[in-house]
C-alpha cells in the first residue's frame, strides 16, 4: 500500500476495501477545481460496490449542481473513472450469485444519474478491448461529461492471498478460466497476426525473468537496498508524522472570488463589532453587538480563502445557509461555487474526497456538522487523513482541517465529545479552542499548515465574545501554536485543567472556590489536545500540588484520563493526591432539561476537590465522588 | 437548495416512468488484425511485454511467499500479498493510453496496476524526463539502487 510513485502519476493504494472510491473523487475534484490536465482511475474491486463510502463517493461524484449551479469553466462532471477490476470474488465471497445483486456491476451505473454513469461492461481479458473503452470514456470526460463507471470483468487464479486454499471455488473453475489466459491467449494472435513470432514471446519471457531476477536481488541486498536504520535513526518513522510546514498558499496565483474582502457583507459587519466582551466598567456588550467565537473562525476561514487560491470548503448546508452554525454567513457572496459548496449529507464523502483532494496539492476545509457524525467518517479520519503523509515517506501533504462541533442540547446522538478518539490515533493534529481569540488564532495556524488537524468547536460556545484577551481579538492576522495550552486566570491553590468548553464552568468553579473557601483556583484552557506541551501544566502543578481535569466527554477512556496518567507520571513529587478527572457520566446524554446531571458542572468540581484533593471547611457534598462510588459504578459499566 | 432552483409541486406529482438506455456488455469484437491500423508492432508486443512483466512480479512474489524462493534466489517475506495473476490484460489495458497526468488509485490488489502505470508512463517520457525524475524523487534514494548496471529502457 506504500508502493506508489507520483511523478508517474501512480497514487496510494489502499489497504481498506474501496478505500479508494471516495478518495479519488476528491482527487477528479482537485483537477477540475484548480484547472489541472489530466482524468483521474479509481481502481477499486467489485466486492467494493458494497461499501458504504463507496456509494457516498459516487454520490459526491455525481451531484447534479457540477452541471446546474457551478458557472463558466468550472460547469461540467468531475474528470473520473470509476474503473471496477471485476474478478468476481472479494476474498472468498462470489459477488455474482452469492454477495452481491447486481449480476453485472455495470448495472450500478443506472442508479446514479441519467447517463448512467455511460456504464458499460468490458472484457477485460482482452487488453485491446480495455484500451479501446478507455479512449472512447476519455472523450467523454474531456466533453465535461464525467465520471464514467467501467466494469472489467477479470479473473485472479491466485488465491485472496497465498494463505487461501480456494475452497470457495472447484479446481474446474480456474481452470476454466486459466485455459482463456489473456496473455496466452493475446500471444497466439500476435503471432496469428504477424506482428510477433514465438521466438519474440520467448525472448519476452526470458527477458522479463532476467529483469526480475535481477530487481529481486538488488531488492534484497541490505547494503544496495538499505532498510531504515532505526537503530542510528530512533525517530526517523516519528518525524514523518507531521510535516510542521508554514505555507501561506499552495500555489501561487490569483483566487477566484465575487469580490474584494473589503466589500464582503459580513466582513463590514464584523468592523462594527466589539472586540472584547466587556466595556471598559466591565459589563457585556449586548449580543448583537459582540465579535463572537463564529467570527473568529470566520476572519481565519475568509483570510485564507483570499490567500490560498486552492482552499475550497464543503459539507452540509455550507452554502446559502452558512453553515449549521453560522460560521460560513457571508462567504456564498465572496466566493464561487466551486470553492464552496453544499456535499451529499454523506460525512465519508466530505472527509474521503477532502483527503484526495489534498494529496494532490489542495488545502481544503471538510466539515461534518456534529461530532457525533465522527463515526460515520471512521475509515477516513482513523485509517486515510492520519496515514498518507507518513506512508508516503513526506511526499504527499495533507492540508486538511476537518471543522466539528460538539453539540449541546440536543441529546443522546448529537450532544457527544468524541474528543478521544481522535486525539488516540497517530498522525491528526487535534484542537479544541474555547474562546473568539484561539479560535481565530488555532484556525490561522492549522490553515497555515500542512498537517491534517481535527478542528473541535462547541456549540456551547458560538455566541461567546472574548473575554480573556486584552484589547479583544486583533482585526489582523495572528497565529496561536498548536500544542501550547493557556493560562487563563492564575492562582495557587489547585489547577483546573479544562478541555473545550468547560472552561467557563471551571471559572464559575474557580469564583466559588475563591469566595465561599477562600482557595485560588489556577485554571488552564488545553486548547490543544495533540500536540499538547505538559510544560505549563507541570509548572501550575507545582505551584499548585493539586490538579482536576474537566471536559464534557464521557470520564471513561476520555483524554482527559490521558492527561491524568502523564501528569502523574511526571508531577508525581509535587502532588497532594492523584489527578482528579471530571467528566461526564458514562451514559447515554440526556435530554437538555435533564443535562446537569450529565454534564460536569462548577458544582461537581468543587465536590470533587472536597472529596478526593483537599476537604473543604464547612463544605457540604452534593454528589458522590467517593472510592466506593467509582468502584461500584465501575463494576455496573455505568 | 439554493433559490435559483424552484422545485413546482405541479410538475414533480405528475405522472410517469423512469426509463434506462441498455448499458452495453463486452460489446468489443475487434480481431488484433483489424487493430493494426491502430497501433504498431511495436505498441502490441509491448502491450504483450507489460503483462508479462506483471504475471512474472506477481509469479515472484507468490514463490516468495510460499516456496521463500525465487528461481534459486531466497528471501522470506512474512508480510502480506495480496495477488492478481489472472488480471494482467485488465491493468494494462487501463493503463495504456494515459499520460502520466493523469492520475491512478487504487485497492490492495493493485501491483499490476502500479506497474502497467508505470510501464506506460516510462513509454512516453524521454530519457531525459525519466533521469530527472529519478534523480529528484526521494533525493535519488530510489534510483540509487539500479543506478549502477543500468541500461537504459
Amino acid at each position: 500500500m506504500h508502493a506508489f510513485f507520483t511523478p508517474f502519476g501512480v497514487y496510494p493504494n489502499n489497504a481498506i476495501v474501496g478505500g479508494s472510491g471516495d478518495i479519488a473523487v476528491g482527487a477528479a475534484l482537485y483537477k477540475k477545481v484548480n484547472r489541472k490536465d489530466g482524468i483521474v482511475v479509481a481502481n477499486i474491486g467489485d466486492a467494493s460496490m458494497a461499501c458504504g463510502p463507496v456509494w457516498e463517493g459516487l454520490t459526491f461524484a455525481t451531484m447534479d449542481q457540477f452541471n446546474e449551479l457551478w458557472e463558466g469553466d468550472m460547469k461540467g462532471g468531475l474528470p473520473l473513472i470509476i474503473n471496477i477490476m471485476n474478478n468476481q470474488y472479494g476474498m472468498g465471497g462470489q459477488t455474482c450469485g452469492e454477495t452481491a445483486g447486481y449480476t453485472i456491476a455495470a448495472r450500478i451505473g443506472a442508479g446514479l444519474n441519467e447517463d448512467q454513469l455511460h456504464a458499460e461492461r468490458v472484457d477485460g481479458y482482452n487488453p485491446l478491448a480495455v484500451i479501446d473503452a478507455y479512449k472512447r470514456k476519455r472523450k467523454i470526460l474531456e466533453e465535461k461529461r464525467g465520471p464514467v463507471l467501467l466494469d472489467v470483468l477479470t479473473y485472479r487464479y491466485s488465491g485472496h492471498s497465498p494463505s487461501d486454499a480456494s475452497s470457495y471455488r472447484s479446481k474446474e473453475e480456474v481452470e476454466a478460466w486459466e485455459a482463456q489466459d489473456s496473455i496466452a491467449w493475446f500471444g497466439r494472435e500476435l503471432v496469428k497476426a504477424g506482428v510477433a513470432t514465438e521466438e519474440q514471446l520467448v525472448g519476452v519471457k526470458g527477458d522479463t525473468i532476467n529483469l526480475m531476477e535481477s530487481s529481486m536481488k538488488l531488492a534484497i541486498d541490505l547494503t544496495i537496498s538499505p532498510r531504515m536504520d532505526m537503530a542510528k535513526y530512533p525517530n526517523l518513522i516519528g518525524e514523518m508524522i507531521f510535516g510542521n510546514e508554514s505555507v501561506d498558499r499552495m500555489e501561487d496565483r490569483a483566487p477566484d472570488v465575487n469580490h474584494p474582502m473589503a466589500e464582503n457583507a459580513r466582513v463590514q459587519q464584523l468592523a462594527k463589532k466589539e472586540r472584547f466582551a466587556f466595556d471598559e466598567n466591565g459589563k457585556a456588550h449586548s449580543k448583537i453587538k459582540t465579535y463572537a467565537y463564529r467570527d473568529g473562525i470566520f476572519e481565519a476561514i475568509i483570510d485564507r480563502f483570499y490567500k490560498d487560491p486552492t482552499l475550497i470548503a464543503y459539507g452540509e448546508e455550507n452554502r446559502d445557509w452558512g453553515g449549521a452554525f453560522a460560521v460560513y454567513r457571508g462567504l456564498t457572496e465572496a466566493l464561487p461555487y466551486h470553492r464552496l459548496f453544499n456535499s451529499p449529507i454523506a460525512e465519508a464523502a466530505i472527509v474521503g474526497t477532502a483527503i484526495g483532494y489534498a494529496m494532490c496539492g489542495g488545502r481544503v476545509i471538510p466539515e461534518i456538522m456534529y461530532c457525533d457524525f465522527l463515526g460515520r467518517c471512521g475509515d477516513q479520519v482513523f485509517n486515510q487523513l492520519p496515514k498518507w503523509q507518513a506512508m508516503s515517506g513526506n511526499v504527499i501533504k495533507m492540508p486538511v482541517v476537518l471543522r466539528v462541533s460538539v453539540g449541546s442540547k440536543y441529546g443522546a446522538q448529537h450532544s457527544q465529545d468524541w474528543t478521544a478518539l481522535t486525539a488516540q490515533i497517530p498522525g491528526l493534529k487535534v484542537v479544541f479552542p474555547a474562546t473568539p481569540y484561539d479560535a481565530k488564532g488555532l484556525m490561522n495556524a492549522a490553515l497555515q499548515g500542512t498537517d491534517p488537524v481535527i478542528f473541535f468547536e462547541s456549540q456551547r460556545l458560538y455566541d461567546m465574545g472574548e473575554m480573556f484577551h486584552k484589547g479583544g481579538v486583533p482585526e489582523g492576522y495572528y497565529e496561536i501554536a498548536i500544542g501550547e495550552p493557556d493560562i487563563k486566570r492564575e492562582g495557587k491553590d489547585v489547577t483546573i485543567l479544562t478541555i473545550g468548553a468547560t472552561l467557563y464552568r471551571a471559572l464559575e468553579a474557580a469564583d466559588i472556590l475563591q469566595e465561599k473557601y477562600g482557595m485560588s483556583a489556577e485554571v488552564i484552557d488545553a486548547r490543544s489536545l495533540s500536540p499538547f506541551n505538559y510544560e505549563p501544566v507541570l509548572a501550575s502543578v507545582k505551584k499548585t500540588g493539586r490538579i482536576i481535569i474537566s471536559g464534557d466527554a464521557s470520564s471513561r477512556g476520555s483524554f482527559m484520563k490521558e492527561m491524568a496518567q502523564t501528569i502523574s507520571e511526571l508531577a508525581f513529587d509535587d502532588l497532594d493526591a492523584p489527578p482528579v478527572v471530571v467528566g461526564s457520566r458514562n451514559w447515554i446524554t440526556p435530554a437538555y432539561e435533564l443535562e446537569d446531571s450529565f454534564f460536569p458542572c462548577a458544582e461537581w468540581m468543587i465536590d470533587a476537590i472536597h472529596e478526593k484533593i483537599v476537604p473543604l471547611k464547612g463544605h457540604v457534598v452534593k454528589n458522590n465522588f467517593t472510592s466506593a462510588e467509582q468502584i461500584r459504578r465501575n463494576k455496573l459499566g455505568v | 437548495m439554493p433559490k435559483s432552483q424552484f422545485i413546482d409541486p405541479s410538475e414533480v406529482r405528475k405522472a410517469g416512468k423512469i426509463t434506462f438506455n441498455p448499458i452495453p456488455v463486452n460489446q468489443y469484437n475487434k480481431t488484433v488484425e483489424e487493430e493494426k491500423a491502430n497501433f504498431s508492432n511495436e505498441d502490441l508486443l509491448r502491450i504483450y511485454r507489460d503483462m508479462v512483466v506483471i504475471r512474472e512480479f506477481e509469479t515472484m512474489l507468490n514463490l516468495i511467499k510460499i516456496r521463500g524462493d525465487y528461481n534459486g534466489i531466497t528471501y522470506d517475506h512474512p508480510g502480506p500479498a495480496h495477488l492478481s495473476i489472472g488480471q494482467e490484460a485488465a491493468a494494462v489495458g487501463m493503463a495504456y493510453t494515459l499520460g502520466v497526468e493523469d492520475f491512478i488509485f487504487g485497492s490492495h490488489r493493485s501491483h499490476g496496476e502500479i506497474l502497467a502505470k508505470g510501464l506506460s508512463a516510462i513509454a512516453k517520457l524521454s530519457d531525459e524526463q525519466l533521469m530527472q525524475v529519478m534523480e529528484s524523487h526521494f533525493d535519488g534514494i530510489t534510483f540509487a539502487p539500479v543506478k549502477n548496471g543500468h541500461t537504459g529502457t
